[in-house]
């Protein structure tokens, strides 16, 4: 698709914290906004700057109806178009692909921000996810439900509970190593193994820790690319994929929607197989367990065989979540944002002690909903 | 109650609704801008900040300003008078939303521009509830602070006429 | 920003509506997006195997659902397939459209839907959009959506309290007149002329100048509305609607703009930029019909000027000849408008279905009777914000 390509100009991170208590959400994207302009020079100019803005945000989360409409200012929105996307963040990169390509314009500003700490319990937001009849009264939020996965996962994959415990300690290892990440500080084997049940079999340290954040990301069409950036970052490929609602209508363990995103994905960025030519992976494991069974869904190891995909060292021959991942703490509506953020630094080879040398392609996922119903998946190439 | 069909006879269906209020507490951050707002508040006094590129003021003062879209970070103080320039008389009885309860009507949000504030900025609060009658666009107002004041929104009661 | 050249043309082959009404407890949130999603599917004559993907919008904080369209999937079918989710207030339902459009002029999907719902029995609507308001502050003063009474007092000022609440009745009147003949409006009261100054006088206050019979409804319903490629379009449909181009303006939060210099409304800013880069110089005299997003008659008549670019008391003029009724020079909300009916999630995607109707001559008993070739619609929301869409019938610009 010469001459037709989305590139990534510009990416700013806000640091992950668990309580931004000194800083309104205001704050955090004016932080992000003046990082893109001061990477790139973009203006909001009519004729050569920002036109489109795409917003992401929740406003559950934000308590706040029409949550973007709070922060039209800092997200640069005065007499712009914005359009907010109201699923986790990576779908907003899906969408302003479409914009560009649409020819509508040949620029977007995404703009993303989330505040777990502001509500008074995530669990009681994502409860609110669940049908008013049923879901709810049976008392379901999304970590209930992910434990209900990740007791399905585990048996069906042998995963135990020490390789989750690994997982984290990987994911620290690397957290450690990246300044915007939230938990950053180094755990063993038997600290995660002993830490208090959350929800059987998901413990403490195997869930992400409640975060704050936000992330921009400047997006042009091929031509201007080079007005803003001498390293763009192409988008190769991007799907999405829906599941059923009512979890007795899926397997949980089947990754059926996630497998349809990666497969639409794979095609549109013309991989056949991504063992061989993706160099990273960032992917959404807001819970340890999700790590293997997402890495089973994109196609890196055999339906089943997460526990011997551990065993081989899997997520490192892979450079999975060299950010840390998710388990390092992203708010969850925009931690998909996060894992393109870090994927795009990779490839432009600005990851400092996380780079893996050579990366050209790598691999952002998202998931949205309880236990992956809805999977996103983002290809980018240098 | 709705009406059914059903193989030719006609039978009253009773639906079931649930009934369900969901509450969430929310902290929410005031960050600097609007921490140092309501510092001034405090002090009885009404802090804008003023855009370094176009001079707007900005009341309550925010981290940006919107047209220019550059960080504000000047601060100046402006009113504590000012003119009313349109008036909202409510009779509509909606329900205060942090409170749940109902307010009292009629009730008025007048729009000041504070002495001091730059033209395109006005600044939205209440109107004393006997002052709603007598007050006309033009008038000039002034503020009624709460007894002790604690850094908070509603340490200002309202505005009156400025008699 | 320089024009880019639209990368494929877009069309739309099939919308469905539920009736809108505030009685819909027969039927829970999938069920209502079911309903519209069924009769968009039927009226493009496809099944669901056909949709790419979906495009699904509403504003959460009524109903107080949390991703809604995860649980909505049973009703719009998006299991198996790609969708996307994209909420901008009350504008929301012209974003989807915006959003549908960009998708598939992308060339990435070649048949898109989009589904815009509210189900306002299901929560309170006031305080819903009184949650809009920074809790900081604004929220102890703000009270819903009633904003309309500076527009009002403006419109007194300019031509006279007599001739503006005149226009407003008469405005208010004529809007439930074309509702009447709309099966699917919510309130359709059956108002007539003669009851204007019985109304003026008797229907109660909600804020200064706006009255309650002013204002628009609470209603429930879905609007479910099916885009295609150009090609795709031509071959499974025989009269698409083409939609030739849209603009959406935000702006910062509008609590402050009563100075004594007052911004330019969002509405004459998209209408002066999308008509100035179509090289529409006219706008009465280019569309056929308006599909507005009137949320009460102060602010549609008000905003007729701003649309139409018009000047001094041109708007007033046309309403007082009669040019905005249904055989008139630019018919009005032949729908009704959203004074009838205001699902709030789907409100500005019917505004966009009403125009599409209206160009396929497929309207009903609230056709304008002239051929409509040309047709605006509008989406309204947020902090006065504005979309403005474009619908052609033939494919010649």
């Amino acid at each position: 698709m010469a001459g037709k390509r989305v590139a990534i100009c510009a990416v700013a991170q806000h640091r992950n914290v668990s309580d931004l208590w000194y800083k309104r959400i205001q704050g955090m994207l004016l932080d992000c906004l003046e990082e893109i302009q001061a990477q790139t020079g973009v203006t909001f100019d009519e004729d050569t700057g920002i036109n489109t803005i795409v917003s992401c945000s929740d406003d559950v989360f934000d308590a706040r109806t029409i949550s973007d409409a709070g922060v039209g200012d800092a997200l640069g929105a005065q007499y712009k178009c914005e359009e907010k996307m109201a699923q986790e963040g990576l779908n907003s990169l899906g969408y302003a692909m479409s914009v560009i390509l649409s020819g509508h314009d040949d620029l977007v500003l995404v703009l993303g921000h989330c505040k777990e700490s502001q509500p008074e319990s995530r669990n009681i937001c994502t409860h609110l996810g669940f049908d008013p009849f049923y879901g709810r009264p049976v008392g379901l939020d999304y970590l209930n439900v992910s434990a209900l996965q990740a007791r399905a996962y585990m048996e069906r994959a042998q995963v135990t509970e020490e390789h989750l415990a690994r997982v984290v300690v990987r994911s620290r290892h690397w957290a450690g190593k990246n300044p915007y990440a939230n938990a950053r500080e180094m755990v063993e084997v038997g600290q995660v193994m002993a830490s208090p049940r959350l929800c059987d079999p998901i413990r403490t340290l195997h869930a992400y820790p409640v975060s704050d954040g936000a992330v921009a990301m400047l997006l042009s069409s091929e031509a201007r690319a080079g007005e803003f950036t001498d390293r763009p970052v192409w988008i190769a490929g991007f799907a999405n994929c829906m599941d059923s609602y009512f979890l007795g209508d899926r397997d949980l363990t089947s990754n059926f929607s996630l497998k349809n995103a990666a497969r639409w994905a794979y095609e549109e960025a013309g991989i056949k197989d991504p063992t061989e030519e993706i160099h990273l992976v960032e992917l959404m494991d807001a819970y340890a367990y999700q790590q293997p069974m997402w890495m089973e869904g994109l196609g890196f190891c055999r339906d089943g065989a997460g526990a011997r995909f551990l065993d081989e060292d899997g997520p490192d021959r892979f450079h999975v979540n060299r950010s840390g991942g998710m388990l390092a703490g992203n708010p969850l509506m925009i931690a998909g944002l996060y894992r393109a953020a870090e994927a795009v630094m990779q490839l432009r080879g600005e990851a400092g002690e996380r780079q893996v040398p050579g990366a050209r392609k790598a691999l952002a996922h998202s998931t949205t909903g309880p236990a992956g119903q809805f999977h996103s998946v983002l290809i980018l190439e240098t | 109650m709705t009406v059914v069909q059903r193989k030719g006879v006609t039978e009253t269906e009773e639906l079931i609704s649930l009934r369900c209020v969901n509450t969430i507490y929310q902290r929410f951050a005031t960050g600097p801008v609007m921490g140092r707002w309501f510092s001034g508040f405090r002090e009885r006094r009404f802090l804008a900040n003023r855009c370094p590129r176009c001079g707007r003021t900005q009341i309550p003062p925010r981290e940006i300003c919107a047209q220019c879209r550059v960080r504000v970070e000047e601060f100046v103080e402006v009113g504590p008078k000012g003119e009313i320039c349109e008036i909202d008389v409510y009779y509509y009885a909606s329900p205060d939303p942090l409170t749940g309860k109902v307010r009292e009507t009629p009730y008025a949000t007048i729009y000041i521009l504070l002495d001091g504030a730059t033209a395109q900025e006005t600044f939205a609060h209440r109107l004393r509830r006997e002052d709603i009658d007598e007050a006309r666009k033009g008038d000039r107002v002034r503020p009624v602070w709460a007894e002790e004041t604690q850094g908070r929104f509603k340490d200002l009661l309202y505005f009156e006429l400025d008699r | 920003m320089k024009r880019q050249k639209k990368n494929r043309h877009v069309g739309i082959i099939g919308v469905g509506q539920t009736a809108f009404s505030s009685h819909k407890e027969h039927q829970n949130q999938p069920e209502m997006v079911h309903e519209a999603v069924r009769a968009a599917l039927e009226d493009a004559s496809l099944g669901i195997e056909k949709i790419d993907c979906v495009v699904h919008g509403n504003m959460e904080l009524f109903e107080m659902q949390f991703q809604p369209d995860l649980w909505h999937s049973l009703g719009t079918g998006a299991r198996g397939k790609q969708q996307y989710r994209i909420t901008t207030g009350g504008t929301t339902g012209a974003t989807l459209v915006c959003a549908a459009d960009n998708l598939v002029a992308s060339g990435r999907y070649d048949t898109v839907m989009a589904i815009g719902m509210e189900k306002l029995q299901e929560g309170h609507t006031t305080g819903g959009i009184t949650n809009m308001a920074c809790p900081l502050w604004h929220r102890n003063l703000q009270t819903g959506a009633l904003g309309s009474n500076t527009a009002a007092t403006a419109m007194i000022e300019e031509f006279g309290a007599d001739r503006a609440r005149r226009a407003s009745m008469h405005y208010r009147i004529m809007m439930d007149k074309h509702a009447m003949l709309n099966p699917k409006a919510h309130r359709r009261l059956g108002l007539e002329y003669e009851q204007a100054e019985h109304l003026m006088g008797t229907s109660p206050v909600l804020v200064g100048e706006l009255r309650l019979i002013h204002n628009c409804s609470q209603s429930d319903g879905a609007c479910a509305i099916i885009f295609a490629s150009e090609e795709k379009a031509r071959s499974m449909s025989d009269r698409p609607v083409w939609v030739r181009d849209h603009i959406s303006v935000h702006r910062e939060e509008a609590y402050n703009i009563f100075g004594k210099v007052r911004p330019e409304s969002t509405m004459r800013y998209a209408a002066r930029r999308i008509f100035e880069r179509n090289g529409i110089k006219k706008p009465l005299e280019y569309f056929d019909i308006f599909e507005m997003y009137d949320p009460s008659s102060w602010w549609g008549l008000d905003w007729l000027r701003e649309f139409l670019l018009l000047e001094g008391d041109e708007h007033f003029r046309l309403l007082e000849a009669g040019e905005f009724d249904l055989d008139g020079k630019l018919p009005l909300n032949p729908s009704g408008g959203v004074i009838a009916s205001n699902p709030i999630g789907a409100t500005a995607a019917t505004r966009v279905a009403e125009a599409a109707l209206q160009v396929r001559g497929d309207a009903g008993e609230h056709q304008v009777k002239k051929e409509v070739k040309h047709a605006l619609a509008s989406g309204f929301g947020g902090t006065r914000w504005t979309v403005l869409i474009m619908l052609e019938k033939d494919l010649d610009w």
